[in-house]
């Protein structure tokens, strides 16, 4: 459930690279492109991936992403 | 302006006390990147710095394999830039911003262990992705709930009260330092060996330079002995010089004693022996010679005796011969003289006789022709008439051209001629009687004018004989 706040961007839909290997269960990191400039997010999958598509914020600084 | 309050880039602006919109939203209100009017009495501000901070963690921590560690790590934090976390991270830490890295830090040293028990010591050493995802995995969450973002937990010391990482080195410590003693002995055996390759040589050039020192040491002192032994060599030396010289004036002496010895014994000596020799060496000759002329004068008398017998005998010899010579040129010249007249007496007898059967011949041709058939027989005889001058002719010829010696004077000779023309006349006669008489005289006389034929050669044969039986005396 996505509860971001006004005057945050929307980074659902945005492509990052993932910096730290998501594996099953654990995150992974991914960079997103974000007012400007990069900020590292905790990101979760279903499968081990190397380039993502944010489908999901779950959190401040965590999302959920699929392979790109 | 005064009331007009703007933040750094670094922080962010936090402002109560104005009226909210109300919703979801925060009960303030969050400013950053601008300014913002701050209404004195009614509304406060604060600020909220945005920037890294770190925090120094040591803890004991255990490994997944059960080994204790101490771990000295530092985290690397900050809150996060979006109105959520800022907001979180107020309410919690806008009056304690300082106290910040120490509450932190004893956040992180609970989950420090949580993530170093996840790991092995081979991990946490060699894995950093590995570490990082712990990280992630063991903090994110509850650093979200506190509006912080960790930018990175870096492990700066492990220390091992074990021993393990000092094991764990052990056998690569234990290969390199192999390697480095192998490496350190070889050096060294090369080394030895440089060294020992230079102390021999160095031994080779000291007893090099030792054997050119004795030579030349050696070399010094026999200089210095030759030197040291000058003096008595020179005084040696013009010793000899004098002895020498006293031997030549002895062997002079002696040459002078034995030439007068020579002058007044032997040449006396000798020139008596000459005279001696000499006067027996004439004795002797003379002798010879006498002898010599003896037996030559004897020679001679018996080559003279010698010589005039045999000139004796030689003259009467060439006497006797040159008389011989005469007579048989004389008794050469009358046989000759004889045989001349001989053979032109012959000449004529056969020239008389050719006539005759010449004529006898033609008369008898004329005979013959006058028979009508002709005789065979009278032929034949005819034929053997006209033959017989020149049988006759030919046994004269025959003694002339003989060119016989009849030395039993013209005797002979007229013998031999007159034996021939009777011959011949005989035959002539025999034929002329049976040419009158008709009878064939071929049956009867042939033979016998062979006959007679072998007579005339008798008969020269011989005078020849008797001619050369004469001549025996003539060689």
């Amino acid at each position: 459930m996505s509860m971001a706040p006004p005057g945050n961007h929307e980074i659902i839909g945005a492509v990052g690279v993932v910096t730290l290997p998501i594996r099953e269960g654990k995150p992974g990191e991914v960079v997103l492109k974000v007012r400007g400039g990069t900020e590292a997010y905790a990101a979760w999958a279903d499968e081990p991936i190397a380039k993502a598509v944010v489908v999901d914020q779950t959190g401040a600084h965590s999302v959920q992403v699929t392979p790109l | 302006m005064f009331f007009w309050h703007v933040p750094a880039p670094n922080e962010a602006m936090l402002i109560s006390g104005s009226k909210h919109a109300g919703g979801t939203g925060p009960e303030f209100r969050i400013v950053t990147g601008h300014g913002c009017f701050v209404l004195p009495v009614k509304q406060k501000w604060r600020v909220l710095s945005l920037s890294l901070r770190e925090s120094e963690i040591v803890e004991d921590v255990i490994t997944k394999q059960g080994i204790r560690l101490r771990v000295r790590a530092v985290a690397v934090f900050k809150v996060g830039d979006d109105p959520v976390s800022i907001a979180n991270a107020a309410r919690r830490f806008l009056a304690e911003q300082t106290q910040i890295e120490e509450l932190v830090g004893r956040i992180f040293a609970g989950h420090l262990r949580s993530i170093i028990g996840a790991l092995t010591v081979e991990e946490i050493i060699r894995d950093r992705d590995r570490v990082a995802q712990e990280i992630k995995d063991g903090c994110h969450t509850e650093m979200e709930k506190l509006g912080l973002v960790v930018d990175g937990l870096a492990i700066q010391e492990v220390e091992d009260s074990t021993g393990y990482i000092n094991n764990l080195a052990a056998p690569h410590s234990a290969a390199v330092a192999s390697q480095a003693r192998i490496a350190a002995a070889q050096a060294d055996q090369e080394a030895t060996q440089r060294e020992q390759q230079a102390a021999a040589l160095k031994a080779q050039y000291t007893r090099d330079a030792a054997i050119s020192q004795a030579g030349f040491s050696a070399e010094v002192d026999q200089a210095k002995a030759e030197a040291a032994q000058a003096g008595p060599l020179a005084q040696a030396q013009a010793s000899q010089k004098v002895i020498e010289q006293q031997t030549a004036l002895a062997q002079r002496q002696a040459d002078l004693a034995a030439q007068r010895l020579e002058a007044e014994v032997r040449r006396p000596a000798d020139a008596e022996a000459y005279k001696q020799r000499t006067l027996a060496e004439a004795a002797r000759d003379t002798v010879k010679l006498s002898t010599e002329a003896e037996v030559f004068r004897k020679v001679q008398i018996a080559t003279a005796d010698r010589d005039s017998t045999k000139l004796s005998v030689e003259a009467e010899a060439i006497r006797r011969r040159q008389l011989a010579d005469a007579d048989a040129d004389a008794t050469k010249a009358s046989a000759l003289g004889t045989a001349e007249a001989a053979k032109s007496l012959a000449d004529g007898e056969s020239y008389k006789i050719r006539q005759l059967a010449q004529a006898d011949s033609d008369s008898i041709t004329v005979r013959a022709a006058s028979l009508a058939s002709g005789n065979q027989e009278l032929i034949a005889a005819k034929q053997l008439v006209d033959a017989l001058p020149q049988i006759v002719g030919a046994a004269a010829s025959a003694v002339a051209s003989s060119n016989l010696t009849v030395l039993n004077g013209g005797e002979g000779l007229n013998q031999l001629l007159s034996g021939i023309v009777a011959q011949g006349l005989t035959v002539y006669q025999a034929l002329r009687q049976s040419l009158v008489t008709g009878d064939s005289p071929l049956s009867g006389h042939a033979m016998p004018g062979a006959g007679n034929e072998d007579v005339g050669n008798g008969s020269s044969g011989e005078p020849a004989n008797d001619g050369y039986g004469g001549a025996g005396p003539r060689r």
